[in-house]
C-alpha cells in the first residue's frame, strides 16, 4: 500500500492528537521543562523532558501495535495471502505505530533543545535511541498480543500493563529491576551522561522478548525446534540483564565530566565549565598564584590538570584530587571570592585515598598559611566544629602539630609538610 | 409453554452468540487484581498537577479487562439474524451490561467487607462509569471506543491526581465509594450508556 494510504489507515493517525498532546502540555506547562538553573549541558536537557516520555510512548505504542495485529486477524490477511512475507507484512501495519511513539519521545526533546539553544551531543542522545529502540520492540511485543486476545480486548488492556509495567519498578525496594524496565530514568545532574552499559540491560530485557516472539511467526519446520529457540532467546536476554544489573545500586553506571569546558593555560590547564562562565580568568590566577606560593614554600607542585569538580556530578568527592589532576571547585570558590583557598586545599594531595584526618589537616593549615588563606579555613574549621567534640578534638592536636612545625626552620618545613602527607597515609593515622 | 421454551433457547443462543464465557476469566482476573491491590498497593506514575511522580492506586485500573470483555462480548453477534429478528436482543444486552457491572460491584464489597478496608468498594463505580462511557461512544466510534476507557485514566493521572489529598471532582475515578457527585456522574454515565446500547443494540458495529 502506498505510503499516505497507509498512514490514513492505521489507528496512529487517530490516536496522534491524543498521544501527542500530553507531552507537548507536558512541556509548554513546564512539568517536564529542565529544572533551573538550566546549564548548556545536551544530556541534562534532553534528560528532563524524557523522564516523562518513555511510559507514555510504550503504552501508546504496544496498544495500537495490538490493535493493528487484531485488525490484520480480522481481515485474515495471513489466509487471503499465504505467500506474503509475515514480516512484512507486520512491518507495513507497524511503522505508523512505532513513528507515533517516536514522535512523542522526540517532539518534547526537539522542543526542549529548542527552547535551551543547546545543540544534541552524542552522549545526550543516547538515553533517546533507548526509547526509540524500545518503542519498535513493544510494537512487536504488542502485535503479538494482539494475534493472541481480540483486539478490543488486548489493545486496552496493554496500554495499562506497560504503562504500570514500566513505571512501577522505581518504586521497588529491589535496585536492578528499574535498570531493566526500559525507562532511564535517572535524574541526570550536570557533566553527567549515561553510559552504553547503563543502557543495555533495558534493551537485553525488552529487545530479548519482541525478538523471541517475532522469530515465533519465522517459518521454522520443527515446533520443537522453533519452541526451543523462542525459550532461548527470551531466556538469554532476561538473564543477562539480570546478571549485569543485579548487584548495582539505585544509580546506574554514568559518565561524569560531559559538560562542555573552557580551558586556559597548560601545565596546568586549568579548566572550568562553559556554562558557569566568567570564572576562567581569576581561576587561572588564583592556581597560578597558589603554585608559586608553594614553590616559594620550598614544595614543588606540577599538577598537569585543573578541572571544575562541579561537572562530576553524583560522583563528585569519590575521585579526590592527585598531584597530577586537581579538582577543586573552582567556579563555586570564584563566586565566593576564595578562589586561592579552594585550590590549595585541592593543593595537598596525601598518597592515598583515605588520609588520616589530623595529619592531613595539619598539613593543610601549613598550606593555607604558605598561600595565605588562613582565614578562610579557619572560618572552615570553626564552622565544623561546631557540636562535634570528636572534631574539636581532631582539630586540637592538629593545630598542636603545626604549630609545632611552625617552630622548625624555614629550611625544613618543606620536608615537614610532606612527612606530614606522607604520615596521613601511614601509621600514624 | 412452547413460547416458555423458545424464550429459553433463545437467551441461550444469544449468550453463545455473544460468547458470554469470556467473562467469567475476564471477571476472575478482575477477583484477582482487586484481591491483590485493595491494600492500597500504588505505582508512581507522572501526574501533572504534583509535577513529578504521585502514587496511583492499582485499584484505579482494575476495571480497564472487564469492561473491555464486556465491549467484546456486546460486539460478538450475529448481525442478519438479529437485525431480522422478531424479538430484540436490547434488553438482554442491556441487562447483560448491568449484571457485569454489578458483579464488579458485588465482587469489591465482598472483598472489602472481607479485608475490612473500603478501598475496593469503589472499584465497582469506577466499573460502571468506564462502562458507561465506553458504550456511549460505541455508535460513533465504533470498536475503538473500548479505548476511551484506557484513555480516561491516562487523562486522569495526567491531570487530575494531585500529590496530595482527593483527585478533583471531575475524574469521578479513584474517589471513595461515598463521595456524591461522583456517584450521580457514574449513575448518569452509567444509565445513558444504557440507553444508547438499547437503541443501537439492533444495528451497531
Amino acid at each position: 500500500m502506498r505510503f499516505r494510504s497507509r498512514l490514513r489507515s492505521s489507528s496512529a493517525l487517530w490516536a496522534a492528537p491524543f498521544s501527542l498532546a500530553i507531552p507537548v502540555l507536558y512541556y509548554l506547562t513546564g512539568a517536564s521543562r529542565p529544572a533551573p538553573p538550566v546549564l548548556d549541558d545536551a544530556a541534562v536537557v534532553i534528560s528532563a523532558p524524557l523522564y516523562y516520555s518513555y511510559a507514555l510512548a510504550y503504552a501508546v505504542t504496544s496498544a495500537l501495535a495490538a490493535w493493528e495485529s487484531g485488525r490484520l486477524k480480522e481481515w485474515g490477511v495471513r489466509d487471503r495471502a499465504p505467500a506474503r512475507s509475515r514480516f512484512r507484512v507486520a512491518a507495513e501495519v507497524l511503522w505508523p505505530v512505532t513513528l507515533l511513539g517516536w514522535l512523542v519521545v522526540l517532539v518534547p526533546v526537539v522542543m526542549a533543545l529548542v527552547d535551551h539553544g543547546v545543540r544534541p551531543t552524542e552522549t545526550g542522545l543516547r538515553p533517546v535511541w533507548l526509547a526509540l529502540l524500545l518503542c519498535a520492540a513493544h510494537a512487536v511485543i504488542g502485535f503479538a498480543v494482539g494475534r493472541l486476545l481480540p483486539k478490543v480486548v488486548a489493545a486496552p488492556v496493554m496500554a495499562i500493563v506497560v504503562w504500570v509495567a514500566v513505571s512501577f519498578p522505581v518504586s521497588f525496594e529491589t535496585a536492578w529491576p528499574r535498570h531493566v524496565s526500559g525507562a532511564f530514568l535517572t535524574d541526570l545532574m550536570f557533566g553527567e551522561a549515561a553510559t552504553y552499559r547503563a543502557l543495555l540491560p533495558h534493551l537485553l530485557l525488552t529487545g530479548s522478548i519482541a525478538a523471541a516472539l517475532a522469530l515465533c511467526w519465522v517459518r521454522i519446520p520443527h515446533a520443537v525446534l522453533r519452541t526451543g529457540l523462542v525459550v532461548c532467546l527470551a531466556a538469554a536476554g532476561t538473564t543477562s540483564a539480570y546478571a549485569m544489573t543485579h548487584s548495582w545500586g539505585y544509580d546506574p553506571p554514568l559518565l561524569a565530566d560531559q559538560a562542555p569546558e573552557v580551558c586556559s593555560g597548560s601545565a596546568p590547564r586549568v579548566c572550568v565549565p562553559r556554562a558557569l562562565g566568567g570564572g576562567l580568568r581569576p581561576a587561572d590566577q588564583a592556581v597560578r598564584r597558589v603554585l608559586k606560593d608553594f614553590d616559594e614554600a620550598g614544595v614543588r607542585l606540577a599538577p598537569r590538570l585543573v578541572e571544575d569538580d562541579v561537572t562530576q556530578g553524583r560522583a563528585a568527592g569519590f575521585r579526590p584530587s592527585t598531584p597530577d589532576t586537581w579538582r577543586p571547585s573552582l567556579t563555586a570558590g570564584v563566586r565566593a571570592g576564595q578562589p586561592r583557598y579552594v585550590v590549595a586545599m585541592e593543593a595537598v594531595t596525601p598518597p592515598c585515598a583515605r588520609p588520616g584526618r589530623r595529619h592531613l589537616m595539619a598539613a593543610q593549615l601549613w598550606a593555607a598559611r604558605v598561600t595565605g588563606t588562613d582565614r578562610e579555613l579557619r572560618a572552615d574549621l570553626d564552622r565544623r566544629r561546631q557540636g562535634d567534640p570528636e572534631e574539636a578534638a581532631v582539630q586540637d592536636r592538629a593545630e598542636a602539630e603545626f604549630r609545632a612545625a611552625r617552630r622548625l626552620p624555614a629550611a625544613s618545613q618543606p620536608e615537614w609538610y610532606r612527612h606530614e602527607l606522607r604520615l596521613a597515609c601511614g601509621a600514624g593515622r | 409453554m412452547r413460547s416458555g421454551t423458545v424464550r429459553g433457547t433463545g437467551i441461550i443462543w444469544w449468550g453463545k452468540a455473544r460468547r458470554l464465557w469470556a467473562l467469567v476469566p475476564a471477571l476472575a482476573a478482575f477477583t484477582a487484581l482487586v484481591t491483590l491491590s485493595h491494600a492500597g498497593t500504588s505505582v508512581p506514575l507522572l501526574s501533572f498537577p504534583a509535577a513529578g511522580t504521585v502514587p496511583v492506586p492499582l485499584l484505579l485500573f482494575t476495571p480497564v479487562p472487564v469492561v473491555a470483555t464486556l465491549v467484546w462480548c456486546l460486539d460478538n453477534r450475529l448481525p442478519e439474524a438479529e437485525a431480522s429478528a422478531v424479538r430484540s436482543t436490547a434488553v438482554a444486552d442491556t441487562a447483560l451490561a448491568v449484571a457485569v457491572c454489578a458483579v464488579a460491584s458485588g465482587v469489591g464489597a465482598a472483598v472489602a467487607l472481607l479485608s475490612g478496608s473500603t478501598a475496593a468498594v469503589a472499584t465497582g463505580r469506577d466499573t460502571a462509569f468506564l462502562a458507561g462511557i465506553v458504550l456511549c461512544l460505541r455508535p460513533p466510534a465504533g470498536q475503538a471506543a473500548v479505548l476511551a476507557a484506557p484513555a480516561w485514566l491516562f487523562v486522569v493521572v495526567f491531570f487530575g491526581l494531585p500529590s496530595a489529598g482527593p483527585p478533583p471532582v471531575w475524574t469521578v475515578v479513584g474517589h471513595s465509594a461515598a463521595a456524591p457527585i461522583p456517584l450521580t456522574a457514574t449513575l448518569l454515565a452509567f444509565v445513558a450508556g444504557l440507553s444508547v446500547l438499547a437503541r443501537s443494540s439492533r444495528t451497531s458495529v
